[in-house]
């Protein structure tokens, strides 16, 4: 992870809209998603990264709905996807996107 | 294997065609240039985000998003097209990505040698020469294939391309533009002059040969079609749905 901006939004106690901007080997990663009672909602990434198969990207969006939001159970839950679905994505590993993701 | 060499089409199907061969599973290379300029967006970037919609719109500059990663690029007639379609079952072609870059873009760097460049393939997907980028590529699997795409960068727009950014400011505009011209270099500059784009074609379908044991010459059929006329209005770009 080389740079990083991040944004939150308070909508009530305990839920936030985050937006957070990485830069990795990989490519410039945002995401934006809802965290509530530390749990990831709605988590949206994009960005000018490669991802094969590209639909899977989508996929792990979904995956990680209602997921903790935080990175060590979040790196396991994104490796297992990337095992599942054969991912390949250079420069951008699961722990990176771990790290985008925790809270 | 096929090949289309189709000089001069459209904007719109100067992306159409590689993902209707993709689609189709029918392997070849595609060799073009888009007759007018446009923005391409990455498979996975959030346009309102990467692109300055509205500019675009006042200037008429179509956007076309490619089932492609990367980033937004602006595209134009300057530029040589080469899209590699193939098989993704066919043991020709390595598993990992970074292996097919190196390659389907092997000919393309001997391409620039021999027009007395020193170019050399830099990991993951650029060719540099001088230390600047000379060829923009993207690899992707659509439908049954794998596919390559890529450009010879013959003259460059640079004013445009800082243009069509999005940017927080104008400062940051022109930090932009100077990196790009610092970082980003065309045959023309490195040369003096255009280079002949039947000659770039020639030496590159020559050096990409031992790729697919030999290139088979296609045309578009008449049912496919080359007129363009049947295609949405380009400059149609949607704010309000984008929005």
């Amino acid at each position: 992870v080389r740079a990083r901006r991040a944004r939150q939004v308070k909508i009530a106690e305990g839920v936030y809209v985050v937006e957070r901007v990485v830069k990795l080997t990989g490519g410039l990663v945002r995401l934006a998603a809802v965290v509530r009672d530390d749990r990831l909602h709605d988590a949206y990434l994009s960005g000018d990264f490669f991802f094969y198969p590209a639909e899977a990207l989508v996929g792990l969006e979904n995956d990680l709905e209602g997921a903790p939001a935080e990175a060590v159970g979040l790196q396991a839950r994104i490796q297992a996807y990337f095992n599942a679905h054969r991912v390949e994505a250079p420069g951008i590993s699961p722990a990176d996107l771990a790290q985008v993701l925790a809270a | 294997v096929d090949v289309y060499e189709l000089g001069t089409v459209g904007w719109l199907e100067s992306q159409a065609y590689y993902h209707a061969l993709a689609y189709l599973g029918r392997s070849g290379l595609i060799l073009l240039q888009p007759a007018s300029p446009y923005v391409c967006l990455g498979y996975h970037q959030d346009a309102r985000q990467e692109v300055e919609l509205e500019y675009l719109q006042q200037q008429g500059i179509p956007l076309f998003r490619r089932e492609v990663g990367g980033g937004a690029v602006y595209l134009d007639c300057n530029q040589l097209f080469y899209q590699f379609v193939f098989n993704k079952d066919d043991p020709r072609w390595p598993a990992s990505k970074l292996a097919f870059y190196e390659q389907c873009l092997a000919p393309v760097v001997d391409t620039l040698r021999q027009l007395g460049l020193a170019a050399s393939f830099k990991p993951v997907n650029d060719i540099l020469v001088g230390g600047r980028k000379i060829s923009g590529n993207g690899a992707a699997e659509i439908g049954d294939c794998v596919v390559l795409v890529g450009n010879f960068l013959m003259d460059f727009n640079y004013d445009q391309m800082a243009r069509v950014l999005r940017v927080p400011d104008e400062k940051f505009r022109d930090k932009v533009h100077k990196t790009l011209e610092e970082n980003l270099t065309t045959l023309k500059r490195e040369l003096g002059t255009l280079p002949d784009v039947r000659r770039l074609s020639a030496l590159l379908l020559a050096n990409s040969e031992s790729l697919v044991g030999g290139w088979e010459r296609r045309d578009l059929s008449r049912t496919q079609g080359q007129s363009g006329g049947d295609w949405p209005e380009p400059y149609d770009i949607r704010l309000d749905v984008l929005q």
